[in-house]
């Protein structure tokens, strides 16, 4: 439930996960994992930042980033590999970015742990990036519908699929800016 | 030579619904009133609780857990009624205790909190194993300060202290289609460790009875 100070807004949100950080943990331990994680989301704050954004919270390997443009969302979804780039030590594991995007109105709201969003438009972003594959981003139709011709052609056809506690929802599919690992 | 012989016995797959059940605040218990003196004793009443509630509702397995103990419910026409046995079984459980904690020593006050999950597990000797297992187990681990980490979370405060069941989704499912007296109350979508993707956890609330 949103706090009583709430107020509604039109939002971009990103949702970014690692994938392979399970299988990572498993061979190098938490520790690793948990400092790559920690300085690839310190620098995808700083680059929120640079696309008129925020990194808004992180939840495990994930986090949840808004705008208030979808056109700003997909740039800073995009340049995330230019920010993702594990050190020596995990340079060589099978580690790969994916991410989501979505634009609706939600519930913006002071919490005891900072400003969050909340609503229908937050789970379905959440929902649609179980959809995305590694090294790829989802965008829903709602935030394709923001994009200009020229974004829209990085744009794979669209697709539908049912989300769980969502139903069914319209999404295209495109690349990251540059492949990540870069220091490999 | 039996064709056996050299493998290992075939472990029996059941599908059963899991519960947690956890005391609050157990080890800060111990460390301050004594195991003896207080844990013991109010670890043997859990026991003596859940014998008198799940036994008839079909429980399979009672393994301690040190805090508490893993709980599955097994039943042979329908695995989705175990699944709401369970969650019953734990409502009784939470009564029970709150009537053993009448007149009872604050310090000695059996609280309680659980989750509920229901998949494949590995049937072993008063004991299950699984991701599913481990599934439950992430549920029951959901604190307050897990909110913030979650999206769409509700407010720390409405995340009650004690005597609190959540769920999970295919728990929850089953709930809305086929219980009437509990309502799952989404808490928020939350990522759990060695499991992809994202997790809707809910309370298990009782349905307010309907006006006259």
């Amino acid at each position: 439930m949103p706090p009583a100070a709430a107020h509604l807004a039109d939002r971009a949100l990103v949702i970014s996960d690692i994938n392979g950080s399970t299988r990572m943990s498993a061979r190098r331990g938490d520790l690793a994992v948990h400092n790559l994680v920690r300085s690839f989301h310190g620098r995808a704050a700083a680059l929120a930042l640079q696309h008129n954004g925020r990194l808004l919270k992180e939840i495990g390997d994930s986090f949840l980033a808004v705008f208030n443009e979808a056109a700003d969302a997909l740039r800073f979804a995009r340049a995330l590999p230019s920010v993702f780039y594990p050190d020596d030590a995990v340079s060589n594991e099978e580690l790969s970015l994916k991410a989501a995007i979505h634009f609706g109105e939600v519930s913006v709201g002071e919490t005891p742990y900072g400003e969050d969003v909340f609503g229908q438009n937050v789970n379905l972003v959440a929902r649609l990036e179980g959809v995305a594959g590694p090294k790829e981003i989802v965008i829903s139709e709602a935030a394709m519908q923001r994009l200009s011709a020229e974004e829209l052609g990085l744009v794979n056809r669209l697709e539908t699929s049912e989300l769980k506690g969502i139903g069914k929802v319209g999404f295209g599919r495109l690349g990251f800016g540059r492949m990540q690992l870069t220091g490999a | 030579m039996p064709a056996s012989e050299g493998f290992p016995p075939a472990i029996e797959v059941a599908t059963e619904a899991i519960a947690i059940v956890d005391i609050v605040d157990a080890t800060k218990m111990s460390n301050r009133f004594g195991w003896y003196a207080v844990g013991r004793g109010v670890l043997r009443d859990l026991r003596s609780l859940i014998a008198q509630v799940g036994p008839k509702r079909g429980l399979s397995c009672q393994k301690s857990t040190g805090d508490g103990y893993l709980l599955t419910f097994r039943n042979q026409q329908s695995a989705e009624l175990a699944a709401i046995l369970a969650v019953e079984s734990i409502f009784e459980l939470f009564d029970l205790a709150v009537r053993r904690n009448t007149g009872v020593p604050e310090e000695q006050a059996l609280v309680l909190r659980s989750a509920v999950h229901i998949g494949e597990v590995d049937v072993l000797p008063n004991d299950r194993e699984g991701p599913h297992v481990s599934f439950a187990f992430r549920h029951e681990a959901i604190s307050r300060a897990a909110l913030a980490e979650a999206i769409n979370p509700i407010a720390p405060e409405d995340l009650p202290l004690q005597n609190y069941v959540l769920c999970s989704e295919p728990v929850a499912d089953i709930l809305r289609q086929r219980a009437t007296r509990w309502t799952p109350v989404s808490i928020g979508l939350f990522r759990f460790k060695g499991f992809t993707g994202f997790h809707e956890v809910f309370r298990v609330n009782p349905t307010p009875a309907p006006p006259c």
